[in-house]
């Protein structure tokens, strides 16, 4: 294997608990394991895709990257610095580095503010550009993302859903950041306009050298963007892989049950689907062993241990102690035909 | 047939002005089958579904066409026979089931009141309908359910609710507007096999609205595609998901992420939807269509009938090319 690309954000054991407090005086009563113990690098010019259903933790997770909100333990490390532990006013410098681009492209733009206002507000916040450097740059990003540079002076509703997703991806880029972590940029659009700023998302990391973190739950949406793929449940992560790995060769039950729940086009290919049973438990008080044996439908004999993510080849990561057992024997099995065949041929 | 739509135009007064928000569509459903009717936002697809229902609100209404449920005319009739038919005959369910059920009654109470609501059966024995009907929509343990309010219920719960008192009175017909776009995946598998259950223990006729090609291939036995107000294309869904004749069709399905496809770029239909009061007189489609011809801005193109579907389109892809 060759040697690892350079990390430009690695996570270390984090997690993030929100207190649900209840009864008389509010006391402390349980807690709401929103991201518990999640370990992941993000290597510099790569696309990350984070997939999981509603309430796996997958935007928390977004969010706490960001800096939206301070995790409850464990490291962030963004170019060799632990953002953490850092103190808000010291944090505010990495804030240009990573920028965000939200679902909604209604509401995450202000509707008092024209584009341009909108679009050099974090070069002003951030101190990046002066003057009439900023209005250049406004009607550059303009153009990068496809606008016309006539619209400055226009409002967010005049606009339309994929054109104020456009406008949130030119504000994400205006302070040159170094990783943007996308928060389900498409699923409010339409396919067609799907299928234009998943283009231009595209193209854009190639222009501005960028790193993303894809957060979504259409899994479709996710491969035709990202490099690698992490697949969330429960708040920790079952599975990652490289996309065609994830696709191809699913190992984690969940991520297969995911997979198998994706509807086919194609009516003449029809696959046979695996049917979860139920929802997905509430992350108060989570399972103590496997997090997916209560909807697990191989029922292996270590649902009640605790599930750490193991290596299964040279890029792949499972949190399933069954899966990881099988894929070794697969390998084994593989395996054992060539080396008796080396024999014989010795 | 079950239901028969024929020439239906809706629209809205608006500050721009009357807007049609759906024109001269027609389409029908046979006993027992799904038909879908897909399209993108401001397609048209929701108001068809509630201009059949007669739900339309107060600037909206329907300037022409008409309804035939069971051979009746629904336009005709007064909206107290309308309502004997909505709830009995055929029911809806919506999108978003928090905002459909109220949040102030137990769900017990919500389907208790649409069983007596329709039907002449004894407290007692309503009580035992509603525990059948959550069997049936698969809420585990419904007993204990029924006490409970829509908030205590996940998302695929409430739309199992939601379900179950669609189908309290055993309509004939289910209008299901996009039953599962705010459900995740596996929620949307459950959810659509439940519909495609419910279909054949009953006989029922379903139809499916929704943005969803790929829920569309997995559910309804035909489609219709809108485009700004008007059917494009319609047949069965292996004809048309496999071979699309309208260059709307096509550029729908090949807009869309595949797993199976491992193309760098995805095809983008260039432009963009217009606003409803600004859909030109001539084929809506024509402005964004690379096989538009001079003639597609000439007029309105005749809805064509082939052998094997129905497509409104000069110069549609036929199977050679």
């Amino acid at each position: 294997m060759s040697t690892e690309p350079e990390v430009l954000l690695e996570l270390k054991g984090l997690c993030k608990y929100f207190p649900i407090r209840s009864g008389l005086f509010k006391q402390h009563v349980s807690l709401l394991k929103a991201v518990d113990d999640v370990s992941l690098k993000i290597y510099r010019g790569e696309a990350f895709g984070l997939v999981g259903e509603s309430g796996c933790g997958k935007t928390t997770l977004g969010k706490m990257i960001a800096g939206l909100y301070h995790p409850t333990h464990g490291q962030i490390i963004f170019d060799g610095q632990d953002l953490a532990a850092l103190k808000e006013a010291q944090r505010r410098r990495f804030c240009k580095d990573i920028q965000m681009i939200f679902q909604d492209p209604y509401s995450s733009l202000n509707p008092r503010m024209t584009v341009e206002e909108i679009i050099a507000e974090p070069m002003i916040v951030n101190k990046t550009h002066h003057g009439a450097e900023i209005s250049q740059r406004v009607e550059h990003l303009l153009s990068c993302v496809g606008l016309a540079a006539a619209y400055k002076s226009r409002y967010p509703h005049e606009f339309s859903g994929g054109q104020r997703q456009r406008i949130g991806i030119a504000r994400a880029l205006a302070v040159n950041p170094k990783l943007i972590v996308c928060d389900e940029a498409v699923s409010a659009l339409d396919v067609s306009i799907q299928a234009q700023i998943l283009n231009l998302l595209c193209d854009l990391k190639d222009e501005f050298k960028l790193t993303y973190l894809f957060i979504a739950h259409g899994l479709a949406a996710v491969k035709h963007i990202s490099d690698r793929i992490g697949v969330m449940y429960l708040g920790s992560i079952a599975e990652v892989a490289p996309k065609e790995a994830i696709y191809d060769a699913p190992l984690h039950p969940y991520t297969r049950a995911l997979i198998s729940a994706i509807p086919v086009m194609d009516p003449h290919k029809r696959k046979q689907r695996i049917l979860l049973q139920g929802d997905l438990p509430s992350p108060i008080d989570p399972p103590a062993g496997c997090r997916f044996a209560g909807r697990c439908f191989e029922r292996c004999q270590f649902a009640a241990d605790k599930q750490e993510l193991q290596p299964c080849g040279s890029r792949h990561l499972v949190a399933c102690r069954s899966a990881v057992n099988a894929y070794n024997a697969r390998q084994a099995a593989a395996a054992a035909p060539s080396a008796a065949d080396h024999a014989m041929n010795g | 047939m079950l239901l028969d739509v024929q020439h239906l135009t809706t629209e809205f007064r608006t500050r721009h002005g009357v807007v049609q928000a759906v024109r001269d569509v027609s389409f029908s459903i046979e006993k027992g089958e799904i038909l879908a009717l897909v399209g993108e936002s401001g397609s048209g697809k929701s108001v068809t579904s509630l201009s059949i229902m007669g739900l339309l609100s107060s600037n909206g209404r329907i300037s022409s066409g008409r309804i035939l449920f069971n051979g009746e005319d629904l336009l005709t009739k007064s909206e107290h026979a309308l309502r004997r038919i909505r709830g009995n005959n055929m029911s809806m369910i919506f999108q978003e089931p928090m905002t459909s059920l109220n949040p102030i009654f137990t769900v017990g109470d919500q389907i208790m009141e649409s069983i007596q609501l329709h039907t002449k059966l004894t407290k007692k024995q309503a009580q035992e309908k509603m525990l059948h009907l959550l069997d049936l929509v698969g809420i585990p343990n419904p007993s204990k359910r029924v006490k409970d309010y829509p908030h205590q219920l996940s998302g695929g719960m409430r739309q199992r609710i939601m379900i179950a008192i669609a189908m309290a009175c055993e309509p004939q017909l289910l209008i299901a507007d996009e039953p599962t776009t705010a459900l995740d995946v596996t929620i949307q598998a459950q959810i659509l096999d439940l519909i495609y259950r419910m279909r054949e223990q009953f006989n029922i006729s379903v139809l499916l609205i929704t943005h969803d090609l790929g829920v569309v291939a997995e559910a309804a036995d035909r489609v219709a595609v809108m485009y700004c107000g008007r059917i494009v294309e319609d047949g069965k869904t292996a004809d048309i998901l496999s071979s699309p004749y309208h260059p709307y069709t096509l550029g729908l399905l090949k807009s869309i992420p595949r797993l199976d496809d491992n193309a760098d770029r995805l095809y983008m239909i260039p432009g963009m939807v217009p606003p409803p009061e600004e859909v030109p007189p001539y084929c809506a489609f024509a402005d964004r269509c690379s096989r538009a011809q001079d003639a597609c801005r000439q007029g309105l193109p005749p809805f064509i009938a082939l052998k094997d579907r129905n497509v409104r389109c000069l110069n549609y892809i036929t199977e050679d090319q």
